[in-house]
């Protein structure tokens, strides 16, 4: 990436971090606007924000049926970020922040710590440790290479995908001229999209799979026989 | 390729703080949103619900309310046919009790029509045999029957009873013996003396008869002495017999 960095007295901050920053100024002036809109019965804010929220809940109810109500805001807030970071990229003279590998990586880490947060929080430090060694202790070290190549995975397939995007964009951009990469831009919006979705998804299955003996034990008392 | 670790750090931070911020002011009010979208739908649906069951029971009562007014109508219609049979056998009783009287009225004017009729027939025979009898008497008046009408006088005079015979010597003493004989042709003189001698005889003084003419009597002769009066003559027979027919004295 070909970026030049700004400097905050002795810091220097990446585009990726004065993007975000600026993403994030945007999102939460979207958010203060839409929740204006939420005050009218039938407004077309209202409606649309409604609905969204309540896929994404009923997404992340699918996996975690008892744990939705705290695990959705994490998971919805991956979602807006991710799409929004993969679309920055369409801005001209703009850079995806999930083309850059610490951004993804940083997101893998919150995700990785998010799923030990979760499952502590409902199980309990010894429930989740112990889970571990289970079914047999042998499975320990696999369970632990799991975890770390699971969420290096997810840093990585992120980071993969938007800087080829990119790339290729940038390239059909210099040989076709402005026309042709039309289809491609349109291309991107799908693969950001796609992409925010994968990324949530995955991290939604990696909390469920943390909180999965509480949702089995819970499922269990709703439903005796 | 490389990870810039203030970039890595801040990233953290950032997503931390954007999930703080939206769901502060952007995952809270919509989910405010929804369940107040989802309590006004509940609210509603629980008052339809409560619409329902008072619609439920409103139908029920008016079913209720139904039933008892069809039980009280047919209560009401039961005794109102009764009470229309009583009428009815009541009218029935009336229409009969008037019927009778109106046939026994009819009756009885039919029995005094009937009477009437019977009454005419008989003073109309009666009148018929008078007029017979007295065109028969008038046919057989004469002579004859004037003397034996007298005669008849005569012997009646000798039967009289004794309170008869007291009656008529009283009269012959307050008349000193003097009375009147009409009869329908002249008497003559032999005629009458018989006569004064038998009321003479009869009476114990000398009587004194003064002879009149009257036709109508047809045939015998009329005695009046004081207030008492013989009759021997057909004219006054028929004249008797009249008014005995008519109901007259």
């Amino acid at each position: 990436m070909n970026e030049t960095p700004l400097f905050l007295g002795h810091f220097s901050l990446s585009q990726s971090l004065v993007t975000t920053w600026a993403m994030m100024a945007v999102l939460l002036a979207a958010s203060w606007l839409l929740a204006r809109q939420l005050g009218k019965p039938s407004s077309l804010g209202r409606v649309a924000a409604e609905t969204v929220y309540t896929m994404m809940e009923n997404a992340v109810r699918d996996v975690v049926p008892h744990s939705y109500v705290e695990v959705t805001p994490f998971i919805a807030t991956l979602w807006i970020f991710l799409f929004t970071a993969n679309l920055t990229g369409l801005i001209p003279g703009l850079h995806s922040p999930t083309a850059d590998l610490s951004v993804t990586a940083a997101l893998a880490v919150v995700v990785f710590l998010s799923v030990h947060w979760f499952a502590i929080r409902s199980l309990g430090l010894r429930a989740h440790l112990r889970h571990y060694l289970s079914p047999s202790p042998i499975l320990l070290p696999f369970h632990l290479i799991s975890e770390i190549t699971r969420t290096l995975a997810l840093a990585i397939r992120l980071f993969g995908n938007i800087m080829s995007l990119e790339m290729a964009a940038l390239l059909v951009l210099l040989v076709a001229g402005f026309l042709v990469p039309v289809p491609l831009l349109m291309l991107h919006v799908v693969e950001a999209l796609i992409q925010a979705y994968i990324f949530g998804v995955l991290a939604l299955l990696y909390i469920g799979s943390g909180l999965e003996s509480l949702e089995k034990q819970k499922s269990d008392q709703r439903n005796p026989s | 390729m490389t990870i810039d670790p203030l970039t890595f750090i801040l990233e953290i931070v950032n997503f931390l703080v954007l999930l703080w911020l939206l769901k502060r002011f952007l995952y809270a009010p919509i989910r405010d949103a929804i369940t107040l979208r989802q309590q006004t739908l509940n609210h509603g649906l629980q008052e339809a619900e409560t619409r329902e069951l008072e619609a439920r029971d409103t139908i029920e009562a008016y079913r209720r309310h139904l039933d008892d007014w069809n039980a009280e109508k047919a209560g009401r219609h039961h005794e109102l046919n009764q009470e229309l049979a009583k009428e009815r056998d009541a009218a029935l009783a009336r229409t009969r009790e008037l019927a009778e009287a109106e046939r026994l009225r009819l009756h009885s004017l039919l029995q005094q029509e009937l009477d009437s009729e019977k009454q005419a027939a008989r003073d109309l025979s009666g009148r018929t045999a008078l007029a017979m009898t007295r065109l028969m008497l008038e046919r057989l008046a004469g002579s004859e029957l004037d003397q034996a009408l007298l005669r008849m006088l005569i012997d009646d005079l000798g039967q009289l009873a004794e309170p008869e015979l007291a009656a008529l010597q009283t009269a012959a003493v307050n008349h000193q013996g003097r009375c009147l004989v009409a009869s329908a042709r002249p008497l003559g003189d032999a005629r009458l003396y018989d006569l004064q001698s038998a009321l003479s005889r009869l009476v114990g003084m000398e009587v004194s008869c003064t002879p009149t003419v009257e036709p109508q009597l047809l045939s015998g002769v009329r005695l009046t002495l004081g207030d008492r009066v013989l009759h021997a003559n057909l004219g006054d027979e028929l004249a008797f017999f009249e008014r005995s027919m008519t109901g007259g004295n």
